[in-house]
């Protein structure tokens, strides 16, 4: 179990995140924010990059800067900047960083293949990175933050550079994975947790926002997402009116989705975590 | 070990590599006194050779008792000189067919010729001869010159610096009265000594102004490997993947480790690369002999091989304090440009601490001015000591700040 107890990080004066708390068991945990709002922050304190200013995280009751070399052997991370090596290739670079990361020599290699196959790359293995595309290099920074095993997996903007396959291929690894470990998944696109979250962690304003299921979280907007048509010379006028969510273009009118905190007269649609994304960061 | 191997391995970069190897054949070519062995500064290319063949003869000293044996080596070249000088008729015309005689009418002519005295055209013309004989006439070029450095041996037993009785030191006293108490002490002891030295100037000469140049390029060397490297590291976004990793932090300190072991490498190896090639120019011949002689009044009795060793590990400190400047340089530097800036006035000092730390080490003729202690002891211990603690000092306060500060 993974505890964040009242925890607040500033830069100088700043405050960056304040007085967040979170228990964090096994599953799937989507930390949603737009850019900017402590996301990353937070991620570099539970990966010890980052000293919090005051609070403390704890890993089963014990503070993780006691813990030390103990915790970080339970980490898997990929950060939101993937560092690599453009003469390396993915074997040459999973090798190095199995050894910062002490895993045993025995099997290594076969685990690494493993890896490598699960995000796609059994063909490219032995090629330079530097040949690579962005999803590429995405996938060889997600098989580094998966192949020791850890207990602990936290992925900072993951899925930026994959294209839709990538995506739903990632999705299913880090679902598979979520049954008996902590994941942290730190995004602010809201389609790669909406359906795998088992919690959804909203930050604003430095702060906890949110913390609660996906279901939940929608559901505080229900009867407030509407859907409607508008004739196209009428929809500027609409658009002042009421916050749209997303607009599609149709023949002669578009079809809308919006939100309004007051009842209006028109049909009434099922909200999701995009919506509520939306309407909490406008 | 493999994380160490896997740091280590990341400093030989094949591109480097080769521009290195480039860099210093060029500046081998261009600096290193070694390439105009056995000649360099004021000597002649024959001073090494002939204290070279009577090294081989008599061993790394010649002793009083083996005066004979001396005397024997000079007359087989005496012998060669003479066939030579017998075979020019303008000697032959002006009564000289030996050496002795050469170095008389020589000798009167050049005093005939300062003193502004008319010269005939005979005089002229024999002159012409010497000049060519001493000068272009091979073999009796190399020969001539042979004996001209041999002669320094009996020229200082003959005013009394060598070998000396309590008669021929008495012609010293003069000299020896200028000289500050401690350097008249050391002179006077060598004076007295039953040996002398057969150590010609060039090789320690050249092995003084070598180490600067074999200093400054490991420094290059470790420079230009290190920094890239951990600026490579820190723009490729390597440290937020290791440092979160079970190594943790502590791969600063096995990166700091490295790049030290690889300074001291570095220069470790450029010594050995430079003692092979030292010796197969045929330094190994004077690896016994004491330094201090008539050409070097040393305050330490050293032999020429304690000397090589004493440079070498001058080169291995300076190289090892490289690796560990460089470390710190790699680690606050943010691009590759500002890496450049930094390294260049720190190399300069570097090598101008080398400079002055080694430079006439032990000799009381360059450092006349310093005592026999601030020359041979504190001059090279009181910079490079600091050097080593400072710097030393410096790594370990940001290894203490890397194991706490934010990696942002």
């Amino acid at each position: 179990m993974l505890t964040v107890d009242n925890v607040t990080k500033c830069y100088g004066k700043k405050p960056a995140v304040e007085n967040i708390s979170l228990s964090l068991g096994n599953g799937l945990y989507g930390l949603l924010a737009p850019n900017g709002a402590g996301k990353t922050t937070l991620i570099k304190m539970l990966t010890t990059l980052l000293t919090p200013t005051s609070g403390e995280i704890l890993y089963c009751g014990t503070p993780i800067e006691k813990l030390g070399a103990e915790y970080r052997g339970l980490i898997g991370y990929l950060p939101q900047q993937f560092g690599y090596y453009r003469g390396s290739t993915p074997v040459r670079y999973l090798e190095y960083l199995a050894a910062l990361k002490g895993m045993p020599e025995k099997g290594l290699r076969e685990k690494i293949d493993k890896v490598i196959d699960e995000v796609g790359l059994t063909e490219s293995k032995n090629i330079k990175m530097k040949k690579f595309s962005g999803g590429m290099l995405q996938r060889v920074g997600i098989a580094q933050a998966v192949m020791s095993d850890p207990k602990i997996l936290i992925l900072d903007e993951p899925t930026a550079g994959l294209d839709p396959k990538e995506r739903v291929r990632f999705r299913n690894i880090i679902s598979a994975m979520s049954k008996d470990r902590t994941v942290i998944l730190s995004t602010h696109i809201v389609s790669d947790i909406e359906s795998i979250a088992n919690r959804v962690v909203m930050i604003k304003d430095r702060k906890i926002f949110r913390d609660s299921t996906v279901p939940e979280v929608s559901k505080e907007l229900e009867g407030q997402v509407y859907e409607t048509s508008v004739p196209d010379g009428e929809y500027e006028a609409f658009e002042r009116e009421y916050f749209v969510l997303s607009a599609r273009q149709e023949q002669g009118s578009m079809a809308v989705r919006f939100y309004s905190p007051s009842p209006a007269p028109y049909q009434i649609a099922e909200p999701d975590l995009e919506d509520f994304f939306l309407v909490t960061y406008r | 070990m493999k994380i160490i191997f896997n740091e280590a391995k990341k400093l030989f970069n094949p591109i480097l590599l080769v521009m290195l190897i480039i860099f210093t054949f060029i500046f081998y070519k261009g600096f290193f006194a070694l390439g105009y062995w056995p000649q360099f500064q004021v000597e002649s290319p024959w001073n090494t050779e002939v204290y070279s063949e009577l090294a081989e003869r008599v061993g790394p000293t010649l002793s009083r008792d083996e005066m004979p044996q001396f005397y024997e080596f000079r007359n087989e070249i005496v012998s060669q000189v003479n066939a030579e000088l017998q075979k020019s008729e303008i000697f032959k015309e002006n009564g000289i067919e030996t050496y002795e005689q050469y170095i008389e009418v020589k000798n009167g002519l050049q005093t005939k010729d300062a003193s502004g005295e008319a010269f005939s055209g005979n005089d002229e013309e024999v002159l012409a001869e010497a000049d060519r004989y001493m000068f272009r006439e091979e073999p009796a070029s190399e020969l001539l010159f042979k004996l001209q450095d041999l002669n320094k041996i009996t020229q200082q037993i003959d005013i009394g610096k060598a070998f000396a009785t309590d008669e021929t030191i008495k012609i010293l006293d003069g000299y020896l009265s200028e000289l500050n108490p401690e350097m008249a002490e050391m002179i006077r002891e060598k004076c007295f000594s039953d040996e002398i030295s057969l150590l010609p100037a060039t090789p320690s000469n050249v092995v003084e102004n070598d180490s600067l140049y074999l200093t400054i390029i490991s420094c290059i060397t470790v420079f230009s490997a290190v920094i890239l490297m951990l600026i490579t590291d820190r723009l490729r976004g390597i440290y937020p993947i290791a440092l979160s990793s079970k190594i943790g932090r502590k791969i600063f300190k096995i990166q700091t480790a490295v790049c030290g072991i690889f300074g001291l490498l570095a220069g470790a190896l450029a010594c050995l690369i430079y003692g092979a090639a030292l010796l197969n120019k045929g330094a190994g011949v004077f690896l016994n002999c004491p330094m201090d002689n008539f050409y070097h009044d040393m305050w330490v009795k050293i032999s020429y091989r304690q000397y090589l060793i004493i440079m070498a590990a001058a080169v291995i400190i300076f190289s090892g304090v490289a690796g560990l400047l460089s470390y710190i340089i790699g680690r606050f530097a943010t691009n590759y440009i500002s890496g450049l800036a930094v390294s260049i006035p720190t190399l300069v000092a570097l090598c101008a601490a080398k400079f002055f730390s080694t430079a006439g080490l032990f000799s009381a003729q360059r450092t006349w001015t310093l005592s026999r202690f601030w020359s041979s002891v504190a001059l090279p211990f009181l910079i490079i000591l600091p050097i080593c603690i400072a710097v030393t000092a410096a790594v370990c306060l940001i290894l203490k700040r890397d194991g706490r500060r934010d990696i942002l």
